[in-house]
């Protein structure tokens, strides 16, 4: 039913699932946003806000990629500059081989229907005056597909396919849960049938049971329409559950980008390793004593020179305060953006280690 | 189990709203042990909050106590004056929030604010308590304590906030302290920093701890005793590692499947095991049980009579009918 609507919106078949081998859906080429910083009474130089210090990396047609980081290290600022909401202060966006920046204003809004996002807060993101309806025709209008009578359809069949019922087309935001506003959220997303849809902390305001059926709904989805997803959130175990291959970012930059199941399994870069240990586990920890990093995040406008981790990492040397480490492939897919991966350590368990290490800030 | 702090019996906290009365709370028991951290788990609406603020008897003015007890050092907090509360708040009984931002006065110095608890309660000299703050931020694990007695809150990050709102708690050595989501606003490398300090604390003062939190993870690692909280009531208590090994009551398992897995095998269709429907209206609520609607074991007497807490085990209650002896 759906595929033949999306047949008879642009006229053409939906695409086929790409094989893994052809080129990438979405390119990032050396990405960096730079936001100017306040300018403070009798000072006159102006520090940047490195939000995204030179970001590279490829998504694949049908994937997930998750981004994981904590507060400031730049994932959703990097969300916004791959749909140019944010244009990139440097670097490229390449969408199916195609800088986004070279295109003309009316390409990129012809571009804009294969590239969507849903954000954290289902709250703020609908309009409180207007029905599901008008939300969800809106992008119709906008784009001049199909006639009202065909959207009205299109609406109720995007209603049922993210769980909703076709009556709901007449409320307003206010009269569902925040589960049911994501759900709107999705449907508005998946409205005009795109490619890549960008995930921002998308479940991470609801609660747990709520957070499973809408995690669902957008694995089913994937599967459903061939959507790729770049999945940005802070919570490891949500990334785990839901991404083919995961990012960690701290600073602004790549520490580490490893498929999903390597990356949980042995971690390479050393805040990665930090990260994952700090999650608290359900039951009695099996894998040995927890790491708690000391000190506080440093700030984007005045990151440590080189290596950013390298006053809370416990396994720093004398070079990481002094060579920024570049991104390399340490093992088939895995990438770690450190002087010392762990790479050859004994695992976890008996690797003996202290219980609170690093800098204090 | 040790000596009890604090003892809540058959608690109703109701609200009065324009859809009618909702029933928030209704008839919660829960006993607090000297030194002891208690997890109240539950999600949105679920009443765990509401608990904690009928405790503190800090519900807004459309909510009301219409039954039962808060026994607290051989009184009822329940049926406290607003005087008695004054004294009860800060000192015997000390609030942590999810927010340390907007618990914070954002124009005083942090160290007056932490001063100023304890010239209020412990009628110390504005000297005295300027010295003891110090050695409050210095225990909680605020570096160089001395210079930060002169910070405002905005100059802090989010976790040294928290380390500031949990020395303001510390200040008059309370016997409980509750604490309201208290890591949920911060990253989880901040966060595993505030549980250790919570549990050192507990160690070190031996105060008891009533923790709220959405988070089972949370709970696992920090708590000693857990209640899981559905449409107002506990459904179960259990000891921590009882409550994880064992489960009972449906929605506890049902809340613990849907929560993604950080290791093991990952579903082969990548879907997670839900809890199917919605939490039921609390000013509607169904005859019977409070969970049948979403619940896959549910019978004819759940659809009729409701069940009580009852002990399976010596110290793991569950409200179902299932476990019905």
């Amino acid at each position: 039913m759906m595929l033949e609507h999306t047949a008879s919106i642009d006229g053409t078949m939906p695409e086929q699932m790409a094989p893994r081998d052809e080129a990438p859906l979405l390119q990032l080429v050396d990405v960096r946003k730079y936001f100017p910083g306040r300018k403070l009474f009798f000072k006159t130089g102006l520090t940047a806000v490195k939000a995204v210090d030179g970001v590279s990396l490829s998504v694949r047609r049908g994937e997930t990629l998750g981004l994981v980081g904590e507060s400031g290290c730049g994932k959703s600022t990097l969300g916004r500059c791959i749909l140019h909401l944010d244009p990139p202060t440097t670097g490229q966006v390449l969408f199916e081989g195609r800088d986004l920046a070279t295109l003309s204003p009316e390409e990129m809004r012809g571009r804009r229907r294969d590239m969507q996002i849903v954000f954290q807060d289902p709250y703020s993101a609908l309009n409180p005056r207007k029905t599901v309806g008008s939300i969800l025709t809106e992008a119709y209008r906008i784009h001049g597909l199909l006639t009202p009578a065909q959207r009205v359809e299109r609406v109720c069949e995007l209603l049922d396919m993210v769980g909703l019922r076709a009556e709901h087309i007449h409320r307003y935001p206010h009269e569902f849960s925040g589960g049911q506003r994501q759900r709107i959220c999705i449907a508005r997303a998946i409205a005009l049938d795109p490619k890549l849809v960008i995930a921002d902390e998308a479940v991470s305001a609801l609660d747990v049971s709520v957070q499973a059926q809408v995690l669902n709904l957008m694995v089913a989805l994937q599967k459903r329409l061939g959507l790729t997803y770049v999945f940005i959130s802070h919570d490891l175990r949500v990334v785990r559950h839901i991404s083919d291959r995961v990012g960690v970012m701290y600073l602004g930059r790549l520490v580490e980008l490893s498929d999903t199941a390597s990356l949980y399994r042995r971690p390479l870069h050393p805040y990665a390793e930090a990260l994952l240990s700090a999650v608290p586990r359900l039951g009695p920890r099996k894998d040995g004593t927890r790491i708690v990093l000391k000190g506080d995040i440093p700030s984007a406008m005045n990151a440590p020179s080189g290596c950013a981790f390298h006053p809370r990492c416990p396994h720093r040397r004398e070079r990481c305060a002094v060579d920024v480490p570049e991104l390399r492939e340490h093992a088939p897919g895995r990438f770690a953006a450190c002087h010392y991966p762990l790479l050859d350590q004994p695992a976890p368990q008996e690797h003996n280690r202290v219980q609170s290490i690093g800098a204090s800030a | 189990m040790p000596e009890e702090v604090i003892s809540i019996r058959n608690l109703h906290t109701h609200f009065r709203t324009e859809d009618g009365v909702v029933k928030s709370v209704r008839g919660v028991d829960l006993d607090i042990g000297r030194g002891e951290v208690v997890g109240l788990v539950g999600e949105s609406g679920s009443g765990k909050s509401v608990t904690a603020h009928s405790v503190m008897r800090l519900i807004p003015p459309s909510g009301r106590i219409v039954e039962g007890q808060i026994l607290f050092e051989g009184a009822d907090l329940a049926q406290a004056s607003v005087r008695q509360m004054q004294k009860v708040r800060g000192d015997r009984i000390a609030m942590i929030f999810q927010e340390p931002m907007t618990s914070l006065n954002p124009v005083l110095r942090v160290g007056e604010q932490v001063a100023d608890v304890l010239r209020l309660h412990r009628g110390l000299s504005k000297r005295e308590a300027l010295d003891e703050a110090r050695d409050l931020l210095g225990r909680v694990g605020i570096p160089d304590p001395q210079a930060r007695l002169a910070s405002f809150p905005h100059e802090l990050s989010g976790g040294q906030r928290q380390r500031v709102m949990i020395a303001t708690a510390l200040a008059c050595r309370p016997q409980l302290i509750i604490a309201d989501e208290p890591t949920t606003a911060l990253d989880v490398t901040i966060q595993a920093q505030i549980l250790d300090l919570l549990r050192d604390l507990k160690r070190d003062f031996g105060c008891s701890v009533l923790l709220i939190t959405h988070d089972l993870g949370v709970i696992s690692e920090t708590a000693d005793r857990v209640a899981v909280m559905y449409a107002g009531q506990i459904v179960e208590v259990a000891e921590v590692a009882a409550l994880f090994d064992e489960p009972m009551h449906p929605y506890t398992i049902g809340l613990m499947r849907s929560v993604p897995r950080l290791d093991g095998d990952l579903p082969e269709d990548r879907l997670l095991p839900v809890i199917g429907g919605v939490v039921p209206n609390l000013a509607e609520l169904p005859a019977g049980c409070a969970f049948q609607t979403r619940c896959p074991h549910v019978h004819e007497r759940c659809r009729s009579q409701e069940p009580l807490l009852h002990a399976v085990h010596s110290g793991h209650q569950v409200r179902c009918w299932l476990h019905d002896a």
